[in-house]
């Protein structure tokens, strides 16, 4: 080892620092489920021990049951429906907070927006019947800001772009009374999300995801799947515009490059058609957005980390990025990619202003009962640690859009 | 052109170098007051963001020149810092490392040295086991300017200010490590020398 990697690695590990504010002076609520709160109070109804042992052993995909019941401005508008509940997610179950799969006996009803009342859903999508939500406690933004995910994906569905995504909101959740954590209800990304949003059985599906991993077929037409996978290797142009929905996987790769989400390509992919509709792409787990690499253009977003191939006798699983610059070979589609990457920004619809005014609002929403979530979790440590963060993202946000703009300006 | 500059600068100080890199090794003591003009949070103004800098370290001799000396330190850092946002009061305690070069400038004649050099330091926590530095804001680069007036004993009395370089660095990041700094300090040259005469 040099002598200047000792260094680097010495700057790199001494760096710390402990914040400290006047946190009871904000803390005035006591964590009660009469809590006088805006947002969706939520109380699971379940066996301590089973509950504990299903969040001790978080990869074990060990799966309880347990009632669940919604308040919204103190009235009981959900009571005692029975679930089936797991804890889901990659990384963030190593935090104390877990995200929480739940699974309706039946599908719930949500014409009324009781179960989940996003601000806003796109005319493609429904939300009327729910068979599972999820309560995320933000992934990897889980000590910074708690909002990242739900505000970006807000800025796509207020921009009207042609994709799947989860719909969602801040809520407060309580185990048998006790309160657990400021999480986020969400709808799903998966096959039960995929269904809700088209009002069809969970059998006229198929879906696929893309870890870093491995290409996964979760569910519906596998032979499918597996042509797809193969037409894109065998660079079959034409088969495969036959098969995807273009214009969806333009805004896809548009917003996902846009954001610089390092997260994805490699990772954090779905696709998904319904019954025999062309492949459309979810968006989802935006995490990791606007956090580093923010100088990259969108096309080195996009060719971000092809490390991943599979066995030797399929064709890579570094889908997304071999299907866009397979179509980017077509004229046409190239076309198309950039006038609607112009078109965008010049509508300003996913403008630092936009997203600014979501952050702020959702800021606003869960404000009052951070101190909450601090004095339970400490994470983050300290509300100006939480305002730093939320500040940062703005910040963070605000040069992406800027080095994009520049970039499809002068490309 | 810049890189161009630079490669003119360190020809002309290599090829005034004495070619004696004999070792001069010192302990560093800096203590100080730091602030920052102009701050905000989400557009909220920072109110009296300011600290106390405590910063001890060693520092060695690399090159020497007929003129000049140059050197390079480590030091470890605690910043003691303080400010209000919405009429909330907040203090902040953090340790960053950080690795001073200065090029040194002995006034002929005199007791006095003129140094100036810029210091390198992590800008963000070290909270998980990740060495990508993901952050594009990861690294701060300070300005430093620092006057040394030699005592006795080799003990050297040091008077620094020093700014951060990097202009587009957002506000968050400079409020638990203040931007300027004006520091005082002790700086105690140390000799190693190897007395091989030395017998049982």
């Amino acid at each position: 080892m040099r002598i200047y990697h000792f260094f680097l690695l010495l700057l790199i590990f001494s760096a710390c620092s402990k914040f400290s504010d006047d946190l009871d002076l904000i803390s005035q609520q006591t964590p009660t489920l009469e809590i006088d709160t805006d947002l969706p109070v939520i109380n699971l109804i379940l066996n301590k021990e089973e509950f504990e042992e299903m969040t001790s052993r978080p990869n074990e995909e060990i799966e309880i049951e347990g009632s669940f019941s919604l308040y919204r401005q103190q009235a009981l508008l959900i009571q005692n429906q029975k679930i089936e509940i797991e804890v889901k997610g990659g990384f963030s179950t190593k935090f104390p907070l877990k995200s929480l799969g739940i699974k309706f006996d039946e599908k719930y009803d949500n014409s009324d927006r009781s179960l989940i009342n996003p601000q806003r859903v796109l005319p493609n999508h429904s939300l009327d019947k729910i068979k599972a939500i999820r309560l995320r406690n933000s992934g990897s933004d889980f000590k910074n800001t708690m909002l990242k995910d739900l505000s970006v994906t807000q800025l796509a569905i207020n921009a009207e772009l042609n994709v799947d995504l989860t719909y969602g909101e801040p809520a407060l959740v309580y185990i048998n009374g006790d309160f657990y954590g400021l999480l986020n209800l969400r709808t799903e990304a998966n096959t039960n999300g995929m269904a809700g949003l088209y009002e069809v059985k969970k059998k006229d599906v198929t879906l696929a995801k893309i870890t870093t991993q491995a290409f996964i077929k979760k569910d519906g037409d596998f032979e499918r799947l597996d042509r797809l996978v193969q037409a894109i290797a065998n660079e079959e142009l034409d088969f495969v515009k036959s098969e995807i929905d273009v214009n969806s996987f333009i805004d896809y790769m548009i917003f996902e490059s846009y954001i610089g989400n390092t997260d994805w390509p490699h990772n954090n992919a779905r696709i998904h058609a319904i019954k025999d509709g062309k492949f459309r792409f979810v968006l989802f787990d935006l995490d990791k957005v606007s956090w580093l690499k923010m100088d990259k253009s969108p096309l080195q977003i996009i060719t971000n980390k092809r490390l991943i191939k599979v066995n030797k006798d399929e064709a890579t699983v570094d889908i997304i990025t071999d299907l866009f610059f397979l179509l980017y070979e077509d004229t046409a589609f190239k076309n198309s990619f950039w006038a609607r990457y112009q078109f965008l920004l010049d509508q300003q619809s996913l403008a630092y202003d936009k997203f600014k005014t979501i952050v702020d609002y959702n800021a606003q929403q869960i404000v009052p009962l951070m101190p909450l979530q601090i004095e339970k979790y400490q994470a983050p440590g300290s509300m100006i640690e939480w305002q730093i963060e939320i500040d940062k993202l703005l910040s963070l946000f605000r040069e992406r859009a800027e080095v994009v703009r520049v970039f499809v300006e002068n490309r | 052109m810049k890189i161009k500059i630079s490669l003119l600068l360190l020809l002309f100080f290599f090829s005034t170098t004495k070619g004696q890199t004999q070792s001069k090794h010192s302990l560093l003591l800096q203590t100080g007051y730091t602030w920052t003009n102009n701050l905000s949070l989400n557009e909220l103004a920072i109110e009296n963001s300011q600290g106390m800098v405590l910063d001890l370290g060693f520092g060695y001799r690399l090159f020497q020149t007929s003129f000049m000396f140059t050197e390079l330190a480590l030091t470890g850092k605690t910043i003691f810092s303080s400010g209000q946002l919405h009429n909330r009061n907040f203090k902040a305690t953090t340790f960053r490392l950080t690795l001073p070069i200065k090029f040194v400038f002995p006034v002929p004649n005199t007791n006095i040295q003129l140094a100036s050099g810029a210091v390198f330091q992590n800008n963000v926590d070290f909270h998980e086991f990740d060495i990508r530095m993901r952050d594009k804001y990861a690294w701060r680069v300070n300005f430093l300017l620092e006057a040394r007036y030699l005592l006795k004993n080799k003990t050297l009395l040091t008077v620094g200010f020093s700014n951060n370089l990097r202009n587009n660095i957002p506000d968050p990041y400079f409020i638990n490590d203040p931007k300027i700094a004006l520091l005082i300090g002790l700086q105690k040259n140390l000799n190693f020398s190897k007395n091989k005469n030395k017998r049982p």
